[in-house]
């Protein structure tokens, strides 16, 4: 799959040296906006809490959390944790498109068969990665409902995880949140 | 409460392992601009979900890294994944299809065109198995009147 980029390289060097034959083609160079999510890079230990509803006892889930950088423009986040006495696997991957001006990404984990993509914003105190995205709602799983992951760096050894779904009626209801110390 | 893994899923472990691959940019048969070559590793992410992350040298130096993640969604009823390389910011994302005969997958996605420009262009790509221990990946990119041109071309070989 290295290809395609290769092959794009190539297609690049092709045309650049057509007409600048001195120069070197310029790759692009990592933003803030990269940056910013180098910040995360490193491994983390994880507690988090899940509501389901009311009429649910909450769940508790402890894990680990390694990240990594890919280049400077994307972050691999691989997660494992204990729920229910089951072992949950994930893996986050986060980038930001230089045309989109959007964070983007997805989410999968061992439980699910489904992908989440996210398409996201940083606020202006650099501090809350917003993240949007769409999945099967816990009140219907047939029907899809919008979603929020919220990222909060506390500062460079704390960072918060915020999941919230938006309700029938609009209201955002947070279900889970989980507090990350890093390890490394 | 948790997914249970369908063929589709169980098709993804035929990935599984450590591969060598060597590509080359062009048609097959046609003249190659350029070839290259690298490794992959692939696992699982539980029983839903394949990751493959590459390595190779770059045309015009240093290493270039890529991640491929695929699954099944029975709900669509069509393969879901993504891709992204060390060196682009574009998310590549992909839907597919087994054919009838669990031999390859063919992938569609959008995403800038590779001969320059910048605009968006269809691919197909595709990866095929021609034993357990070699595949064949192939992309190719859809042209403004239609016709369909293969860009690259990789055989993987397993080493484990």
């Amino acid at each position: 799959m290295m290809i395609r980029v290769a092959c794009s390289i190539l297609a690049v060097l092709a045309f650049t040296s057509t007409l600048q034959a001195q120069e070197a083609p310029q790759m692009p160079a990592p933003q803030k906006e990269h940056e910013w999510l180098q910040q995360l890079v490193g491994e983390w230990e994880s507690e988090a809490e899940a509501n389901f509803g009311p009429d649910q006892p909450p769940v508790k889930c402890k894990g680990t959390e390694k990240v990594r950088s890919l280049g400077g423009f994307w972050i691999l986040s691989d997660s494992q944790g204990e729920v229910a006495g089951m072992t949950m696997k994930s893996q986050l991957t986060l980038g930001y498109d230089s045309k989109k001006k959007k964070y983007v990404g997805t989410w999968v984990d061992s439980m699910t068969d489904y992908m989440w993509h996210y398409e996201g914003t940083l606020d202006e105190a650099g501090k809350v990665l917003t993240l949007e995205t769409e999945g099967y709602s816990h009140l219907n799983p047939t029907e899809l409902a919008k979603f929020k992951d919220e990222i909060e760096l506390k500062d460079q050894d704390h960072k918060v995880l915020r999941s919230s779904m938006q309700m029938p009626d609009g209201q955002w209801v947070s279900f889970m949140t989980a507090n990350y110390t890093r390890k490394k | 409460m948790f997914d249970k893994p369908e063929t589709q899923h169980q098709w993804l472990k035929r990935l599984v392992g450590d591969w060598t691959f060597e590509a080359e940019c062009g048609n097959e048969g046609g003249e190659s601009v350029a070839k290259f070559s690298g490794t992959e590793s692939v696992r699982m992410i539980g029983d839903l979900w394949s990751v493959a992350e590459g390595k190779g040298e770059m045309p015009g130096g240093g290493v270039g890294q890529t991640v491929m993640s695929l699954g099944y969604d029975p709900k669509k009823g069509r393969f879901v994944g993504t891709w992204l390389g060390s060196m682009l910011t574009y998310l590549w994302v992909y839907e597919g299809s087994l054919n009838s005969e669990g031999t390859k997958l063919t992938l569609d996605t959008v995403g800038p065109n590779c001969m320059g420009g910048g605009e968006m262009a269809t691919f197909q790509e595709a990866i095929e198995f021609k034993s357990d221990d070699h595949r064949v990946f192939t992309s190719a990119m859809k042209g403004p009147n239609g016709e369909w041109t293969t860009m690259m071309t990789a055989n993987y070989r397993r080493t484990k």
